[in-house]
């Protein structure tokens, strides 16, 4: 009886197991696809997540608060005093020094800079709730330029960043550098709702700044 | 295939359970170690065909029915939403649709199948009443799942197929 070889040339056959089982994986996870796609927030849902903001209306100066899904959110259009008054605080004094920045590194420090977008330094958008328990701030109030939260005493300074008080981080951030190059002096803000954290996680939303 | 199956179970669990209640050899023996007549052509695969095609009712069928509400005035806007919002709602809805034709035509072809080889003859008379039970289902089903978009021609109450939905005769068409 001859030897058998241990390895043998892959044959025909082979390559055509190979091949038709390559082939149908493929297809099985193109079939597969759609079904899990239908579980994704539909465009309806995506359309009522995104809000678009005539930013042309906001004087020097002025702060507004817009609705966006279900929560408020603060766009100060700071005058130049305001955002050098900002930025001049030394990041010692700050009791969070985190960036709260959805666009940056999550350990990007909270510099008025990386508060903000670059080239609009006038503009800060953040979300209008207090990081201790949920009230909304006043604006033009409290110590530091900022917002005075009335329910327990937390001040913000005029980057949102949290100065005094009990709440634990600074107000989140919420601008996106914008890529668009039109001049239209509208802010769209948009849910990703398809980042990981999803439709109702108001922190995975970025607004896209077109001024 | 008369007489007790061929299949001998190796684990004890497997023997313990053939013991008793026969089912996993009642299958083996019908569908894994009985031979391929030689005499069967291509028309022989649309049972197999047909058993692919309730699978995939069912499955497009329950995703579409997560999306679908249930209620006349609303019925018809959640089918618009499956097919203009939902993520490939519109494929799903489709394939939900057309899969409930090529259904209907493997079944016919299935049952024309059995009429021309004479399927239905002795033993295999319960198993062609079967396919008819089956085929009654069937009708009642489509017709189920066909009303509920709840379109205009069943809220007002015509009964006869509108033209879009009727086989293409001259007496099939409205005539006021």
């Amino acid at each position: 009886m001859t030897t058998t070889e241990h390895a043998e040339q892959p044959n025909r056959r082979d390559f055509l197991y190979l091949a038709t089982g390559a082939t149908a994986v493929w297809g099985a996870a193109f079939l597969a696809w759609p079904f899990i796609d239908q579980m994704n927030p539909d465009a309806a849902s995506l359309a009522l997540a995104s809000t678009d903001v005539d930013l042309s209306q906001i004087a020097e100066g002025q702060v507004v608060s817009v609705k966006w899904r279900g929560k408020p959110v603060f766009i100060w259009n700071r005058t130049k005093q305001q955002i050098e008054e900002a930025s001049k605080t030394p990041l010692g004094d700050l009791p969070d020094k985190n960036a709260r920045n959805a666009n940056l590194p999550s350990d990007a420090d909270a510099s008025d800079a990386n508060r903000g977008a670059k080239g609009k330094e006038n503009w800060l958008i953040v979300t209008g709730v207090c990081t201790h328990l949920g009230c909304v701030p006043l604006a033009n109030s409290g110590d530091f330029g900022g917002w005075l939260c009335p329910c327990h005493g937390s001040h913000y300074d005029a980057a949102g960043r949290i100065r005094r008080g009990p709440a634990p981080e600074n107000s989140r951030s919420r601008h996106t550098p914008s890529k668009a190059t039109q001049n239209q002096d509208r802010l769209r803000e948009t849910a990703a709702a398809r980042r990981p954290g999803g439709v109702n996680d108001h922190h995975a939303g970025t607004f896209d700044l077109r001024a | 295939m008369q007489g007790h199956s061929t299949y001998e179970p190796k684990p004890g669990v497997a023997k313990w359970f053939e013991d008793r209640l026969p089912i996993v050899g009642l299958i083996h023996s019908s569908a894994v170690a009985y031979p391929v007549p030689r005499n069967l052509n291509y028309l022989w695969t649309f049972g197999g065909i047909l058993t692919f095609m309730l699978v995939a009712q069912i499955l497009t069928g329950v995703v579409l029915v997560m999306h679908y509400t249930p209620h006349a005035s609303l019925a018809f806007e959640s089918v618009e939403k499956i097919m203009r919002d939902v993520n490939y709602g519109w494929l799903l809805r489709y394939l939900h649709a057309n899969g409930a034709s090529m259904f209907f035509i493997a079944v016919y072809i299935h049952i024309f199948r059995g009429m021309y080889y004479g399927s239905y003859k002795a033993p295999r008379e319960i198993l062609w009443i079967l396919g008819v039970l089956i085929f009654l289902l069937m009708m009642a089903t489509a017709f189920m799942g066909y009303v509920l978009p709840w379109g205009s021609d069943v809220v007002l109450g015509r009964d006869r197929p509108s033209p879009t939905c009727s086989p293409p005769f001259p007496w099939s068409a409205r005539r006021w």
